[in-house]
C-alpha cells in the first residue's frame, strides 16, 4: 500500500487467520535506522569492499566459500540446500490464535516492529479485527514463518491499523537467576519511601523527546558539513557497494532481499519485470550473488543488462 | 552458570544514586557457522579491498556521506572528539506510565543488578514498582549514548534501550480502512476475541529450526541425508464475514470446552 514515505515498502504478503476468517495482509517495516553511518574508504575516498581470502591470500568468490560447524577435529560442512530443507514449512499464514491483555506482554520480549496493512479487495475483516482489538485493549498473539524462520508476534491495534512486534523466544532470554538475581535484594524501606515521593514529583505524561536527541548524530553531521564548507577531506565516489560501520542492526532486510531474489529466480517472466522495478541496491545485491565483476562501478541499466546476460548464460 | 556483568554504573536521579551492574538479558541461540574455503576446508579471513587496485588494504579511512556519492573524510581524532564522556551515570530524565513507551521503540533488554549497597537497589525497585512507573534514562556506554526505559518487576530492575522517536514508522503511514463497521460483525468479532482469550505463556512457543540444525549436524557427522520442504498458496478474504465469524466462534467455544 503506497504512502508518502518512500522508505516504507511492504515486503511480505500473506494471510492473517483469525478463527476461520482469512485476512490478506502485507507486512511493512515499523522502524528505520536514523543513525548516520560511517563508510570505510580508501585514502583516495573510494568505498572499500569487504572480501574473503583463503590461506594463500587468494580472494574467494561466494562459490568458493562453504559453511562449517566447528568440532574437535575440524569442521562439519553444511550446504545451503541442507539448511533450507530444515526450514519450517513455507506458509503465508499468520496464525492469530489467542488474545491477551496488552499489559501481559513484557517489553523484554520485543524484538522488532512491523506494520500490518490490509491487502486485497476486502478490507472489512481487517477493520473489524482492528476495531475489536482496540476496544477490548487486547493484543493478539500469532505465529508465522518468514524467510525460513519461525516468529512469534504480538499484534496491537492503533488508529485502526495493526502493528506487529516480533517477540524473542523464551530460550533467547536470560532469567533473573541467570544473572544472579534469583533473590532480589531487600529494600531500605525509608529510602524507598523517599524515592517514591521523588518519583511522584518527577512524573511526566509523555517522554520528553527533546531531552533525548542524539547529539552525536548531530555533531557528526555538523563536523562533516563544516569540513565540507572549508573544502577539507571532501571526496566524490561513485554510488557503489558500501560497508557500514557500527552496523549492529539485525540483517533482516538483507535476508529478505535475498529471499526475494531467490524466489524470483523460479519464474523467468516475473524476473524480467522485477529487474526494471528493482532499486539499484537490490540490483547490486543480485549482481553480487551472480558474482558479476565490475558491478561496483555499473549504472542501474548496466546492472540490469549484466544480470540478464549472466542469467541467460 | 551466572552471566557476567558487561558494564558498571549508577542510576542517578535527584539526590539518589544506586550503584548497578548491567547484564544482557537477550542471548543469541543460533547455531554458529564459520565461513570456510570450500577447497581447503579452512576458515577464511575477511579483508577490506581497495576497488582501485583490487588489493586488500589496511589503510582504512572513515567518511560520512553528505550527499549521494560525496563523502567527507573524518580523522580518528575528530571521531574521538565526538565520543560521549563516560561518567558512568544512568541519568533519569523523567518518569512515565509504562503505556507511554511505544513498543516499537524497544531495542535490547538488559538487567541491572546491585553493585554494592544492595538495599539502595532494593529501594529503587520497590519505589518504581509501587508507583507503577517507568524511568526514562540516558547514559553513555562504550563510546555511545543510549536512551532507555527502566522498570522494576518482582524486585528486579530491567532496562531496555530505546530507539529515538524518529526511527519509528508511524501507523499513519498505512491507510486505515475506513469502512463502516457492521455492528453484528463487530459483536461477533468481540465474542471471538473473548473466546480466544488466554494467559500468555512464552514457553509454549518453540523454535524448531535450531533443533533441526543440531540434528542435521549429528546426522552429517554420521554421513546421513534429509528431505525437501513443501509450499502453500495465499488465501482469500471471506465473502461472508458474518458467517465465518459465527463458525469460528462455535469452533473456539468447542475447543475451550474440551480443554
Amino acid at each position: 500500500m503506497p504512502d508518502d514515505d518512500a522508505d516504507v515498502r511492504g515486503f511480505w504478503s500473506g494471510t492473517l487467520t483469525f478463527g476461520l476468517v482469512s485476512i490478506p495482509v502485507e507486512l511493512f517495516p515499523g522502524v528505520r535506522s536514523e543513525r548516520p553511518s560511517l563508510r570505510m574508504l580508501s585514502a583516495e575516498g573510494a568505498p572499500l569492499r569487504r572480501a574473503y581470502f583463503g590461506e594463500d591470500d587468494q580472494e574467494l568468490s561466494s562459490e568458493d566459500i562453504v559453511r562449517g560447524f566447528e568440532v574437535d577435529d575440524g569442521f562439519i560442512v553444511v550446504e545451503d540446500e541442507e539448511l533450507e530443507a530444515l526450514e519450517p514449512e513455507r506458509s503465508r499464514d499468520i496464525h492469530l490464535r489467542r488474545f491477551v491483555p496488552r499489559a501481559d506482554i513484557s517489553p523484554a520480549w520485543f524484538r522488532r516492529a512491523y506494520l500490518l496493512a490490509p491487502a486485497g479487495e476486502s478490507t472489512r475483516p481487517y477493520a473489524v479485527l482492528a476495531r475489536t482489538m482496540a476496544e477490548t485493549d487486547r493484543a493478539g498473539i500469532a505465529t508465522f514463518v518468514m524467510r525460513g524462520k519461525e516468529y512469534i508476534v504480538a499484534l496491537f491495534a492503533e488508529g485502526g491499523v495493526l502493528r506487529a512486534m516480533t517477540l524473542r523466544f523464551e530460550d533467547e532470554l536470560r532469567s533473573p537467576a541467570d544473572v544472579g538475581l534469583e533473590s532480589p535484594p531487600a529494600s531500605d524501606a525509608k529510602l524507598a519511601k523517599a524515592m517514591r515521593k521523588a518519583i511522584a514529583k518527577a512524573t511526566s505524561d509523555a517522554i520528553p523527546e527533546d531531552a533525548l536527541e542524539d547529539d552525536r548524530a548531530e555533531a557528526l553531521r555538523a563536523l562533516a558539513e563544516d569540513k565540507r564548507a572549508r573544502g577539507e577531506g571532501v571526496v566524490e565516489a561513485p554510488d557503489v557497494e558500501v560497508t557500514e560501520e557500527d552496523d549492529d542492526e539485525p540483517a533482516d532486510l538483507v535476508q529478505l532481499l535475498k529471499e526475494r531474489l531467490r524466489s524470483g529466480k523460479k519464474n523467468e517472466n516475473d524476473e524480467q519485470d522485477d529487474l526494471e522495478a528493482s532499486t539499484k541496491s537490490d540490483l547490486y545485491e543480485r549482481a553480487k550473488q551472480l558474482d558479476i565483476s565490475g558491478r561496483s562501478s555499473m549504472s542501474k541499466d548496466e546492472l540490469i543488462a549484466s544480470i540478464r546476460k549472466a542469467q541467460a548464460a | 552458570m551466572t552471566a557476567r556483568a558487561m558494564w558498571k554504573g549508577r542510576v542517578a536521579f535527584g539526590d539518589f544514586e544506586v550503584p548497578v551492574k548491567l547484564y544482557a538479558a537477550a542471548r543469541d541461540q543460533r547455531v554458529r557457522f564459520r565461513m570456510l574455503d570450500a577447497e581447503r576446508r579452512a576458515p577464511v579471513s575477511q579483508k577490506m579491498v581497495d576497488p582501485a587496485s583490487g588489493e586488500p588494504t589496511d589503510d582504512v579511512r572513515r567518511g560520512l556521506e553528505v550527499e549521494r556519492g560525496v563523502y567527507v573524510l573524518l580523522t580518528d581524532e575528530e571521531l574521538a572528539s565526538l565520543e560521549p564522556e563516560a561518567d558512568r551515570a544512568i541519568d533519569v530524565v523523567t518518569f512515565v506510565a509504562p503505556e507511554a513507551v511505544d513498543p516499537a521503540r524497544h531495542e535490547r533488554p538488559y538487567y541491572l543488578g546491585p553493585d554494592g549497597e544492595p538495599e539502595r537497589y532494593g529501594a529503587l525497585a520497590e519505589a518504581l514498582e509501587a508507583e507503577g512507573k517507568t524511568a526514562i534514562v540516558r547514559w553513555a556506554m562504550r563510546k555511545r549514548r543510549y536512551v532507555g526505559a527502566l522498570r522494576a518487576e518482582a524486585g528486579v530492575l530491567r532496562l531496555s534501550t530505546l530507539r529515538r522517536l524518529g526511527e519509528v514508522v508511524s501507523p499513519s503511514a498505512i491507510d486505515a480502512p475506513e469502512k463502516k463497521i457492521d455492528p453484528k460483525e463487530a459483536k461477533l468479532a468481540g465474542q471471538l476475541v473473548e473466546a480466544l482469550e488466554d494467559d500468555f505463556d512464552l514457553s509454549e512457543y518453540r523454535q524448531t529450526y535450531r533443533d533441526a540444525v543440531a540434528e542435521l549436524l549429528q546426522k552429517k557427522a554420521r554421513g546421513e541425508r534429509i528431505g525437501r520442504p513443501k509450499k502453500t498458496a495465499p488465501k482469500e478474504a471471506p465473502s461472508d464475514l458474518e458467517a465465518a465469524l459465527r463458525e469460528s466462534l462455535a469452533a473456539a467455544k468447542k475447543e475451550k470446552a474440551s480443554a
